[in-house]
């Protein structure tokens, strides 16, 4: 059964291709679609990878989409003054978030869901602040860094980082220790707080990353940027086969499979013309076999 | 293991100089367009033309009536229309671009919910050839104003006299002896609520209404409740709400809250917007005064692009038209206005084919925008009685 789940997630990724492929009569799969598919990941799959780390400890990010929005608002109020200041002020604003995150949950034994969800609510109202209830535009020059080469270019060295730190580094290893067991690692010698903090860093930093590439991607920061964000990032992971209490049976693949999997699902309802009210209906469901299929009820805990 | 350590390190160093290598490209070459991503439209086989739509929901009162009104224009037409929503976010509002040239639309039309998102908008049209309009908007800002002017796709945009309509409606509520107001709005830097403020401010100044408070960012009836009822109570002195608009959503939030608290012909109520229960509102002394029917605004867009598409485009330049919404202050108005608006189209099978080159060879750009100009209650009246 086990061996069955892993697979799950691609049966369903070759199931959505094929699926949606023979509906468009092949327009899904042509390479300006999937240019398209790729330009709309993106943002998702680097969301993913970093609540990746945050959810191999059995912990949960609920703070991305106004991270999302506060950092895309920095980086558009910096970016006026010079571009060039636009990118490490959204990074260095995920950063600040991660570790106050990290820090309130390891330091201040409040639960993650807690902290994030309270973090939600305090960067909307930054964002909302910042961008003035409204938006701030981008230099137009900026707008040709939304570009293929180098949205690609991030993509893959975040994955590869993002791989080899998860894989093959003690980093990744003292994540997925605590996931399965925090007593146990913290006897094994892990230095629990410093990874739990160190997680939320890497989810923040990666997010802030996510929040220029969108800036960059709509030419504007807005009040309401990253609405939702972080229940697009879930269910992506879910559909990916991570369950959704994390642990260390967490996988970086199924941040990559379970983006592409909704990028693809929302162009290929938008192709086959499914009417826009049936769309979040049809993701519902499709979320909801995924929970289904994913959930580990015989290891259920509580998310930390 | 050691083998793969090396091997993720050195992909990594090569993406990163990849990466690093396109900045350097953006940092030569960053004024021309060419350089950036495009969404190329998909070739269709020949069939109807292909309308895509953005809209910010689907559910309520005006954005059902405008797509609605599309569908039966396009449909006369032997055209159609496919509807995306965008919940008036920008990224939404850029990927639903995206995907409606993707899809194979032969134009696109769109509410946008800042000036800001307009270029990133105008590019996509602009790099896939698709031709574009704006409906329900004007662009404020001078900049961008004149960045999509500058583009060779971006047809034009059709927008009503917003600082108008709030003018009247502020002056509606001082006929009505209304002194201490607030106003209900949404988004900030959407130019049609920031217009409406205007005129709802310059009205307040001048004929001597006190703005005891303004809330932004609200688009549903839920929000709009709770801000009316915190007004209510901070405010005893309060006898009058402007709500800005929000496609009647934030309308009947703000009555069910005046409601609750007993104050219905006490508080004054003002609104853009139609509901399908204006009649009622009216009659029960729920509003006041309300301007709306303005749903035509994205049938005159769709008719622009509908001409451009055929290959008679009505102008070569970039276009404005504006028109007026209709105001209801009665209920016999309000009966009237569902009659002739609402049960039945305010434009005949007849009257929309003869908008177009195609079918009336002498229509013109100066017709369409008489039409635009002459749309009132009255109007349909006389067409159509």
């Amino acid at each position: 059964m086990r061996g069955f789940k892993r697979i799950v997630p691609y049966i369903g990724l070759v199931l959505i291709i094929v699926l949606f492929s023979a509906l468009t009569g092949g327009k899904l799969l042509s390479f300006r679609n999937l240019k398209l598919i790729f330009n709309q990941a993106v943002v998702l799959i680097i969301g993913c990878i970093g609540v990746t780390f945050v959810m191999a400890q059995g912990s949960l990010d609920l703070s991305q989409g106004s991270l999302l929005g506060i950092s895309g608002a920095m980086a558009a109020t910096f970016a006026a003054i010079t571009p060039g200041l636009s990118l490490p002020l959204a990074i260095l604003t995920g950063i600040a978030v991660g570790m106050i995150n990290g820090t309130l949950l390891a330091f201040f034994k409040i639960p993650s869901f807690i902290v994030t969800l309270c973090v939600l609510f305090v960067l909307r109202g930054l964002t909302v602040i910042a961008t003035h209830s409204g938006s701030i535009p981008l230099p137009f020059a900026m707008l040709s860094l939304d570009n293929f080469r180098i949205k690609a270019s991030i993509l893959v060295t975040v994955i590869l980082a993002a791989y080899y730190a998860y894989t093959y580094t003690s980093l990744g290893k003292n994540m997925r220790a605590i996931g399965s067991g925090e007593t146990s690692a913290r006897y094994s010698g892990v230095p629990v707080e410093r990874m739990k903090v160190l997680a939320y860093l890497i989810s923040g930093l990666l997010c802030g990353l996510c929040g220029w590439l969108n800036v960059v991607r709509t030419g504007a920061a807005d009040s309401k940027t990253g609405l939702l964000f972080e229940l697009d990032i879930l269910t992506a992971l879910v559909l990916g086969g991570m369950p959704l209490t994390g642990g260390s049976s967490a996988k970086l693949q199924s941040a990559i499979i379970g983006g592409l999997m909704l990028a693809l699902l929302s162009n290929g309802m938008v192709l086959v013309g499914i009417k826009a009210e049936l769309q979040q209906a049809v993701k519902g469901v499709i979320f909801l076999l995924a929970v289904y299929l994913s959930f580990e009820r015989e290891s259920v805990v509580m998310i930390k | 293991m050691k083998q793969h350590k090396i091997f993720c390190l050195v992909l990594t160093v090569a993406f990163s100089l990849m990466l690093f290598g396109g900045f350097s490209l953006f940092a030569e070459q960053a004024p021309k367009a060419e350089k950036a991503e495009k969404v190329e439209k998909v070739e269709k086989a020949k069939g109807p033309y292909l309308f895509g739509v953005s809209i910010w929901s689907d559910s309520g009162p005006l954005s059902k009536k405008v797509i609605s009104n599309l569908r039966y224009a396009a449909g006369v037409l032997g055209a159609e229309v496919e509807v995306a929503v965008d919940g008036f976010k920008p990224d939404n509002q850029v990927s639903n671009i995206e995907n409606l040239i993707a899809r194979g639309c032969d134009a696109v039309m769109i509410c946008n919910c800042t000036d800001a998102v307009v270029p990133k908008i105008v590019k996509l049209a602009d790099e896939a050839g698709v031709p574009l309009a704006l409906y329900f908007r004007k662009i404020n800002d001078p900049e961008i104003k004149k960045y999509a002017e500058s583009s060779p796709y971006f047809i034009g945009n059709v927008h009503e006299d917003e600082v108008a309509v709030g003018y009247n409606l502020g002056s509606a509520l001082a006929d009505k002896g209304c002194r201490n107001a607030v106003i209900i709005n949404y988004n900030k830097g959407d130019t049609t609520a920031e217009n409406r403020y205007k005129g709802y401010k310059k009205a307040f100044a001048e004929k001597g209404i006190a703005l005891l408070g303004e809330q932004w960012d609200i688009l549903d009836a839920e929000p709009a409740a709770n801000a009316a009822e915190s007004f209510i109570a901070a405010f005893p002195e309060l006898d009058a709400i402007a709500v800005g608009g929000g496609g009647g959503g934030p309308l009947s939030g703000t009555i069910r809250a005046v409601k609750n608290h007993n104050k219905i012909g006490r508080i004054r109520i003002t609104a853009s917007d139609f509901g399908p229960d204006i009649a009622e509102s009216l009659k029960n002394k729920e509003v006041a005064a309300m301007s709306g029917g303005h749903w035509t605004d994205p049938f005159f867009t769709f008719i622009l692009l509908y001409n451009y598409v055929d290959g008679t485009p009505l102008s070569k330049k970039v276009e404005t038209i504006t028109m007026q919404p209709i105001y209801l202050t009665s209920v016999s108005e309000a009966q009237e206005y569902m009659k002739w608006c609402m049960d039945q189209p305010p434009y005949n099978d007849e009257e929309i084919k003869n908008m177009t080159v195609r079918h009336n060879s002498s229509f013109t750009l100066s017709d369409l925008r008489k039409i635009a100009a002459a749309y009132s209650l009255q109007d349909v009246i006389k067409r159509h009685k």
